[in-house]
């Protein structure tokens, strides 16, 4: 991204140079060149071609916003102070973003022009909830649904109105495992017999046993959950995901299998160490880090990450950050148990920044995206077909 | 005033214009889009020393900027409850925009650098007309328009190019000799 804003920045450059008839032969051709490759850029070119009034709408000169930031910060000062004043200058966006309230009513879109779009069914596409289903050691399955209440076999309870799968610190037999399983479109909370809990996203499953021996806490996981995790010094937790072993100091985390068949965790708070399969060591990772594993638990890289967005599925929403299409409805599809087809694989490949309630009926998802950048969609049932 | 605060300020001055009418295509309210840009730019300040590529910051006070306006978008979402539903943009679409609202701002400070006759001469060609048609609605001769072309290429070359502290060194250089 940073080196084609640096490209794109140049381009513009060259459109101002042609626009006002000052451009040289060989920027002209570096021009052309560029709207030859590039042709998805033609219709701004074009556009900034053709517009009359370019005195722009700004009424604010460079010169006035310059004093404007000298008054606002201390840039000639040293940068200790700057930290003060910037939470007072937060302070003051912040309340001022509290008044603006009642714009924009609906979708928040840019370039929202809704032509060509069917009205299509979509009945049959539904938000995710809270559904799972418990599996006893005897083989018995239980289904678990919103709006239900009440006793599991005297050790657990649905609570929350049937949102959140709680156990009886001490009741049960440590030999026993359940597994909690929620389908495409489920999600569950799970409470464990030492408190710690779970957030399991859809289409994941959780090994756990009832009551955890003394030496250790040991659970696991295949599909994205996120755990809180109570700190008990002398029984480490450990969560078992593919060829990956997280041992949790006491903690939260998310740790996600759906993707690229990787193992991505994320440390939010706390410390953890992971260990491969394929590895001899284990690594500890820091809050804001991001570690993702091969299914056999090769390590294949630790980098910083902006956490929120891997989290945002629990705040009943879906944050993306530069991420492809083709991540984006593998997520939606689970959410919404749909099936994605790209009629045209090269758009998978187009990657998308904000955040989509989770919620919500899936159309303004993708009149969203349709409207952005041209993309087409078909709804056949419960499969998605994406077309240019 | 140090060297890179100077390199700093003609940044600023280049680009000011561009960033804050990239913000104010994600974020409506003025006042608050001029806020999130003079936020994104004292970031930059911040991290600004004389390893500081031009080719850093530029990357560095887009992706800023969008990502306080997304910020803004999400938190606002939530002290108005539902009044936005959702924010999607994709990369072609940032792109798109930065490459509007710095060609725009490219030209605007081509057109403002020049005065009096010769800004007319090339509001005229960007209208499209020949020079021999410039020189007839202007009443001066074909040779005058060539040349002040020519001048204001000149003038232009420094706007196009990335040739920062040239261009700040002859805007301020009255400013310059008084404060050094």
């Amino acid at each position: 991204m940073n080196q084609e804003i640096v490209t794109k920045i140049k381009i513009a450059r060259l459109i101002a140079a042609r626009k006002t008839g000052l451009i040289s032969i060989e920027e002209n051709a570096e021009l052309n060149r560029f709207l030859e490759e590039e042709p998805e850029y033609r219709n701004v070119f074009f556009e900034i071609m053709g517009r009359e009034n370019t005195a722009g709408n700004l009424d604010v000169t460079a010169e006035d916003a310059w004093l404007d930031l000298l008054s606002r910060y201390p840039v000639e000062e040293k940068k200790q102070v700057f930290r003060s004043r910037r939470v007072i200058l937060k302070r003051i966006a912040r309340v001022a973003a509290v008044f603006i309230i009642g714009m924009l009513p609906f979708l928040y879109l840019y370039k929202s022009y809704f032509t060509g779009i069917e009205r299509i069914d979509m009945a049959l596409i539904q938000p995710g909830g809270s559904k799972a289903t418990l599996t006893l050691p005897d083989g018995r399955e239980i289904a678990l649904e919103e709006g239900y209440q009440g006793e599991i076999e005297e050790i657990a309870l649905l609570e929350e109105s049937g949102k959140v799968l709680n156990y009886t610190p001490g009741i049960g037999d440590k030999s026993e495992y359940h597994t909690l399983t929620t389908p495409r479109g489920g999600e569950y909370i799970v409470s464990l017999s030492d408190g710690s809990k779970v957030y399991l996203n859809a289409e994941t499953q959780l090994v756990y046993p009832v009551v955890f021996d003394s030496l250790k806490r040991e659970i696991h996981l295949s599909g994205e959950a996120y755990f809180e995790v109570s700190p008990e010094s002398d029984r480490p937790f450990y969560v078992v995901a593919k060829g990956v072993r997280i041992r949790v100091y006491g903690t939260s985390f998310n740790v996600n299998t759906h993707r690229d068949d990787c193992i991505h965790t994320v440390l939010v708070s706390g410390s953890i160490g992971i260990r491969g399969d394929k590895e001899d060591e284990e690594t500890v990772i820091r809050p804001g880090q991001l570690v993702s594993h091969t299914a056999t638990g090769e390590l294949i890289e630790i980098k910083e990450t902006d956490v929120y967005p891997h989290i945002a599925w629990r705040k009943g929403e879906y944050v993306f950050e530069r991420e492809t299409l083709e991540s984006i409805m593998n997520s939606l599809a689970l959410w919404y148990d749909v099936n994605v087809y790209f009629l045209d694989p090269e758009i998978k490949d187009h990657r998308f920044t904000g955040h989509v309630k989770k919620y919500e009926n899936i159309d303004g998802i993708l009149n969203a995206m349709s409207s952005i950048i041209g993309i087409n969609f078909k709804v056949e049932g419960k499969t998605i077909i994406l077309m240019k | 005033m140090s060297q890179d605060k100077l390199i700093f300020k003609s940044f600023y001055m280049r680009h000011f214009k561009a960033v804050n009418g990239f913000c104010r295509v994600f974020v409506k309210e003025d006042e608050v889009a001029l806020d999130i840009t003079q936020d994104a730019f004292f970031r930059l300040y911040e991290r600004w020393d004389a390893s500081y590529t031009v080719q850093n910051a530029q990357a560095f006070i887009y992706i800023t900027a969008k990502n306080l306006c997304m910020d803004h978008l999400r938190r606002r979402k939530t002290e108005t409850m539902d009044a936005v539903k959702e924010v999607l943009v994709s990369d072609h679409f940032l792109l798109e925009e930065i490459i509007r609202q710095e060609a725009i701002a490219a030209i605007q400070q081509a057109i403002s650098t020049l005065s009096g006759r010769n800004s007319e001469v090339i509001r005229l060609v960007m209208q499209g007309k020949s020079n021999q048609e410039i020189a007839n609605e202007l009443h001066i001769s074909l040779n005058t328009v060539k040349w002040i072309k020519k001048e204001a290429y000149s003038r232009l070359r420094k706007i196009i190019g990335n040739e920062y502290i040239v261009l700040l060194l002859l805007e301020n250089l009255h400013w310059l000799l008084e404060n050094i």
